[in-house]
């Protein structure tokens, strides 16, 4: 058998029905590479692969493909929030108005859905069930004192979050 | 050095000691037929050579998530075929080129390239390769100088075998046109 010769018969019996005399010319295709490159090749994969470690991204749970969209779908989210947000703090026609302090705090009082909302949101972040928050807001209903604390806690932090003086907000409550 | 079979190599990656060793084994077996078909589709060494680094950098990205019901050979082919395909598909999307201008830049390449070291007949033979759409390209490569077997191709190239018969067999006739002409 010649050097370059198909060492599979059938690739040759193949190109026969076919009617093609390529089969003669074997299977050389020309291509060299540099001396020594094929013993050198592994090494220098292994220093990429290394590289790539060094490199691994913050996002490398998130597949590559799938970075774009959802990061596309965070920044949605958050516009979408800061949205509802404005439109809970002004009204919709308030959503380009003017930042006014005192509005805010006025708004917190007199408007119950937001009262609540902000309630709610501290009931998220605290063990306190629903009713013991929205029925039950003075420190004598709660038999832990811990609970009634960890409430407080958490109001303070959502209407500094707002931008609410601590202050207002025991106004509030009072 | 001890060959080892693709099946001893994936159970020393998954379950040895060290599967950076492993991953060598498996570069060391795999590299000169991954780099051969990579250089046949993109023709100038140091474009194979780049592509060569990136598919196996991926094939050790995705290994641990290799499933056994394909053949680890043929894994790496794909990766292999799908990033030259992609790198041509650039180089044709880069300058906005159309394919007979792709096929003339790599005859350039090839007529340059020091590493080719083919005879008239092989170089003929080359350019006559280089007239065919990328994909047939990369079907009359794998069954004419990788000699691989129709249903390896099928999973490779993840088309039927009935239809790579056929672009196998028209690939062959216009090769001949060429050449005959």
């Amino acid at each position: 058998m010649k050097e370059f010769e198909h060492k599979d018969p059938g690739i040759r019996e193949e190109l026969k029905k076919i009617g093609s005399n390529l089969g003669h010319h074997g299977s050389d295709d020309g291509f060299r590479v540099p001396e020594n490159y094929f013993s050198q090749l592994p090494n220098s994969i292994q220093d990429s692969i290394q590289q790539q470690r060094k490199q691994q991204p913050v996002f490398s749970v998130i597949p590559a493909k799938r970075l774009w969209p959802v990061l596309a779908s965070i920044v949605l989210l958050v516009g979408l929030t800061f949205s509802v947000f404005l439109i809970q703090r002004n009204g919709v026609n308030g959503l380009l108005a003017e930042e006014d302090p005192t509005y805010e705090v006025e708004y917190l009082i007199n408007n119950p859905t937001f009262g609540q909302y902000l309630f709610y949101e501290a009931m998220l972040e605290s063990d306190l069930t629903a009713q013991e928050i929205m029925y039950d807001m003075g420190p004598d209903d709660f038999d832990d004192s811990d609970a009634y604390d960890e409430l407080m806690e958490q109001l303070f932090e959502k209407a500094n979050y707002f931008g609410i003086e601590s202050s207002y907000l025991l106004s509030y409550l009072d | 050095m001890k060959q080892f079979s693709d099946e001893e190599l994936l159970n020393m990656f998954f379950e040895g000691d060290n599967p950076d060793y492993a991953f060598n084994l498996i570069v060391r077996k795999h590299q000169e037929a991954i780099y051969r078909h990579v250089r046949r589709m993109v023709i100038s060494h140091d474009d194979a050579n780049d592509i060569v680094q990136d598919v196996f950098v991926k094939a050790w990205q995705k290994l641990s998530g290799f499933r056994k019901d394909s053949a680890l050979y043929t894994w790496l082919y794909r990766i292999a075929t799908n990033e030259a395909l992609t790198f041509l598909k650039r180089k044709k999307n880069r300058f906005f080129l159309p394919l007979h201008d792709v096929s003339k830049q790599l005859e350039e390449s090839l007529e340059s390239d020091v590493y080719y070291k083919g005879s008239d007949i092989e170089k003929k033979i080359q350019k006559a390769i280089l007239k065919l759409p990328d994909k047939q390209r990369a079907v009359f490569n794998l069954r004419y100088y990788d000699e691989m077997k129709y249903e390896d191709m099928a999973e490779v190239m993840n088309t039927s075998v009935g239809a790579l018969k056929a672009s196998y067999h028209h690939a062959v006739k216009k090769i001949e046109l060429f050449i005959s002409n």
